[in-house]
């Protein structure tokens, strides 16, 4: 296989990868889709962890600043706020990954799990805890717990798509 | 994995966090991210919002008829025979109809009131991240919408434009703590500000703060806009209030107010542009 041809599967994928993001970015924020009892999952973070998983930390974590960008963009925090977070966090995973787990859904599920819980805790503390709400305690069992649950149950569907991608275009040697 | 923290890659990835940090620090003091990024991302995906809420707005409504249609089975057979028949052409027709009804009560509108120029807008984006409901519409500055227009619907007042792209915006609702609207009782008269309460946000309820201490509102009065600040035209419909209790410095009330729309679910909207009120 040549260079040239090599270069066009890289491109290829990162297309694919690219596309998905933009895709899993509409679906989150189209309304009622996959809303049960008002609570939807974040499809954005599984999506960027899946990618960490099966291409290594360093793209992982580009995609997790970019994916972490388009959040707060739909979610209206302050611009850098989660895709800093998700830059890191997807780092870590993919290192995870890399040198401790394998990267089976299961596994990727409870990172993406982790990961959820780490960074709604943290949109909590600095959106809501520290501006002395009242009320909190209940908002964040109600709201944001099933957020993370929801988004970590529905990781399966980014895993086989990113496995997929990964799996269809390989450059060869 | 020592070697990685010498390697290109990582000195990269060290340039791009020290970018989102400078792209951060920027967006927190100028209250907002650069606009570039923002819309181009609009750009590239408000048309696939549309066409993917438009398919979920119609699932929606299918798939809700079949959660409920052991219910249905249940109260009445002859019901459910009827249903089966009619689902598949229900599904067109709440959509059109919903829409017909949006459109006729924005036409009686603006024939009421002729001063106000009015942009019908749909839903396209909600977070899941987000506890008050706010959401992204299909109009922007293209259409003549701007920062701080009031959103409406024909049941009454369901936030403001805090944010606005070529062609789409962000509405921040009633049940935001961080919306204040001045507003009145119809009964009483009585002056308050409306806006969200973290708690009552859950319950779908917004505060209506600042009440005198010897005020006479009481459960059932209606809550209407007034023009104090002239951001909202006077006497539109807010919601109805549901109790007064003290405030907890216990130096004025505060009412409870059921809003009149459903905000959680709201799917089409009016923005006023302007107003002469």
């Amino acid at each position: 296989m040549d260079a040239r041809k090599r270069m066009l599967i890289q491109v290829a994928r990162h297309l694919c990868y690219a596309l998905s993001l933009l895709a899993a970015y509409v679906l989150q924020t189209t309304p009622g889709f996959l809303s049960f009892g008002g609570i939807k999952p974040v499809l954005l973070v599984p999506l960027a962890l899946c990618i960490g998983v099966f291409e290594g930390a360093f793209t992982g974590a580009l995609y997790g600043a970019a994916a972490g960008l388009m959040w707060d963009i739909a979610s209206g925090r302050t611009g850098g706020f989660f895709a800093i977070q998700l830059m890191i966090l997807c780092f870590v995973c993919a290192v995870s990954v890399t040198l401790y787990l394998r990267g089976t859904i299961l596994n990727v599920s409870l990172l993406t799990g982790g990961v959820m819980l780490l960074m709604c805790s943290a949109d909590f503390l600095f959106g809501y805890l520290l501006h002395g709400y009242s009320g909190l305690g209940r908002l964040y069992l109600t709201r944001i717990l099933p957020v993370v649950v929801f988004s970590a149950a529905v990781t399966f569907a980014p895993w086989l798509l990113t496995r997929r991608i990964a799996e269809k275009f390989v450059p060869g040697d | 994995m020592k070697d990685f923290f010498s390697s290109l890659k990582f000195k990269i990835l060290v340039g791009v966090l020290v970018l989102l940090a400078g792209v951060m620090t920027y967006a927190a003091a100028n209250g907002r991210l650069s606009a570039a990024p923002q819309e181009l991302l609009g750009a590239i995906a408000v048309p696939f919002q549309r066409l993917s809420s438009a398919i979920s707005g119609a699932a929606e409504g299918f798939v809700d008829k079949y959660i409920r249609i052991d219910s249905i089975i249940e109260e009445n057979e002859q019901l459910q025979r009827e249903n089966a028949e009619l689902r598949e052409q229900l599904v067109d027709y709440d959509i059109m109809k919903r829409e017909n009804e949006q459109l006729r009560e924005a036409w009686e509108m603006k024939e009421e009131y002729p001063d106000r120029q009015i942009v019908n807008a749909n839903v396209i984006g909600r977070d899941p991240l987000e506890k008050y409901y706010s959401f992204t519409i299909d109009k922007g500055e293209r259409h003549g919408v701007k920062v701080k227009d009031c959103v409406i619907t024909a049941k009454g007042v369901v936030g403001r434009v805090i944010e606005v792209g070529p062609n789409y915006a962000k509405v921040a609702t009633i049940l935001d703590p961080n919306v204040f609207i001045s507003c009145m009782t119809s009964r009483t008269g009585d002056i308050g500000l409306v806006g969200g309460d973290v708690t009552l946000s859950q319950s779908r309820q917004c505060a209506m703060t600042l009440l005198p201490r010897d005020t006479m509102a009481s459960a059932g009065d209606e809550v209407i806009t007034t023009n104090e600040g002239g951001a909202f035209p006077k006497g539109l419909a807010v919601g109805r209030v549901a109790d007064v209790l003290p405030e907890a410095s216990g130096k004025s009330m505060f009412a409870v107010v059921d809003p009149y729309e459903d905000i959680e679910s709201v799917k089409m909207v009016m923005v006023i542009t302007e107003f002469s009120e």
